[in-house]
């Protein structure tokens, strides 16, 4: 009866432990109480950028380094936004100079789900707006000079090949499509460079592959947190 | 005597408040000395992530275009934000390689940033490639007929892409040795556009210090 009395005691004595045990290992159970990944809405990442524009007017010849950066503002698990900033310069024919500065932003949808960006890549299609200031200016000290204040559209393709779930290097090409006045050089049959203003001038655009590094480095807010609000 | 009472009055600070500040000074540094030493307890060939690693130091280069050697006042820095993920800043001070009568780039300053990424999980050893985009602030004398005249201090968008290694020999210094290959070219009012294509080298010994403590479970996010 003794014996009975303590195992009695020592049962109900662990009972308690064994419960707690239970619930920290269900807890650690993917899928029971915490998803498999974790929702993406909320991401903000910095990105410095390397941009080649070609086919500059058509012409695969002028083809162009610039720099660049954005930021990256997630929201939600299949949706990113881009906001950039550009510097692309153009030299033509060594008789005169481009500039570009493009200041913009895009939304980017991915094609699969990034599961947390554990996926080595993630592909992407993208598309956006801009604003761009263009000048030409003839090469020398008081060489001729007209600028453009303009917008454009653009659209790619593009996929981040993601080398830890908060840091990936991206590749994307998009077609840049210049709305409003077009503004160009071209080398008259003298050898001389002439700038020219056409208004309603068509299609006008180049071809921007750019090469970023990013990384997330802030999540403005839990998307968790928010569902689980909007069920409770 | 009234003079020098004046003389005491014009003094900012009296003695009592300079003991005051030295005091409230040197409790400061104690708290943020052993905030240091409490940090510094990993070591960098541990973990990385939480760390930044420096260096100051004379740079050189070669430039493709000019075919010329150049040297630079060179700092750089790499902030760990995860064990392979370091966020990365430079800055290089050109010197003027030629005499005053001569063309060619008179200056050439430059600052990048971007990021790098190290191979290796945290050891000694460091190998690491970075893409860093910076802008450069350039100046070219050229001639103009039998004159030389100079380009104003144009900045320059410039691309970049290093790769280096660290070899961490205590838990402050370390040894480096790093290349950056840049490309740009620079218009202004030059009647023809001059590449500034370079190639940059650095060894020497850096510093690095921890900032902040990484928790367990950022240790565990950074293997997957």
């Amino acid at each position: 009866m003794q014996r009975i009395r303590w195992l009695v005691v020592f049962f109900i004595a662990l009972q308690p432990a064994t419960n707690l045990n239970a619930q920290s290992n269900r807890a650690e159970l993917p899928g029971i109480d915490t998803p498999l990944y974790k929702k993406q809405g909320g991401n903000l990442s910095v990105g410095l950028r390397n941009t080649i524009s070609t086919f500059s007017h058509g012409n695969p010849k002028e083809a162009v380094t610039g720099a660049g950066g954005h930021l990256r503002l997630q929201l939600v698990n299949r949706v990113n936004t881009e906001w950039y900033a550009d510097i692309l310069p153009t030299n033509i024919r060594n008789k005169a100079n481009r500039m570009d500065y493009h200041i913009g932003w895009s939304v980017m949808y991915y094609l699969i789900d990034p599961r947390g960006f554990n996926r080595k890549f993630t592909p992407y299609v993208v598309a956006g707006h801009c604003f761009d200031y263009t000048r030409i200016k003839i090469n020398g000290e008081n060489g001729e000079s007209r600028k453009r204040l303009s917008t454009a559209v653009q659209a790619g393709i593009g996929c981040h090949y993601n080398i830890t779930p908060k840091f990936d290097i991206s590749l994307a090409t998009q077609y840049m499509l210049h709305l409003g006045k077009e503004l160009h050089a071209h080398e008259e049959e003298d050898g001389s460079i002439a700038i020219e203003e056409h208004k309603n001038a068509g299609w006008e655009g180049h071809l921007l592959i750019s090469i970023s590094v990013n990384y997330k480095f802030l999540q403005l807010w839990n998307p968790e947190k928010r569902s689980r609000k909007m069920f409770s | 005597m009234e003079p020098r009472e004046k003389k005491q009055k014009n003094v900012l600070l009296n003695e009592e408040e300079i003991f005051t500040l030295s005091l409230e000074g040197i409790i400061l540094f104690t708290f943020l000395f052993l905030l240091v030493l409490d940090a510094s307890s990993q070591k960098i060939w541990e973990t990385r992530k939480g760390c930044i690693r420096s260096q100051g130091n004379i740079a050189g280069g070669y430039l493709f275009a000019q075919k010329t050697p150049s040297a630079y006042l060179n700092g750089d820095m790499d902030l760990f934000l995860q064990d392979r993920v370091a966020f990365t800043g430079s800055a290089f001070y050109s010197f003027a390689l030629n005499r005053s009568n001569q063309t060619g780039i008179k200056a050439n300053h430059a600052v990048f940033g971007g990021f790098n990424y190290h191979f290796l999980k945290p050891s000694r050893w460091d190998p690491y490639i970075g893409l860093s985009p910076g802008l450069g602030v350039v100046q070219i004398a050229y001639k103009d007929g039998d004159e030389i005249r100079g380009t104003p201090n144009t900045p320059v968008p410039l691309v970049s892409a290093a790769i280096g290694c660290n070899y961490y020999i205590g838990s402050i210094f370390h040894f480096f040795v790093k290349f950056q290959g840049v490309a740009g070219q620079v218009f202004s009012t030059l009647p023809a556009p001059s590449r500034l294509d370079e190639l940059k080298f650095m060894v020497g010994l850096g510093w690095n210090l921890r900032l902040w403590k990484p928790k367990t479970k950022d240790k565990c996010e950074d293997k997957g």
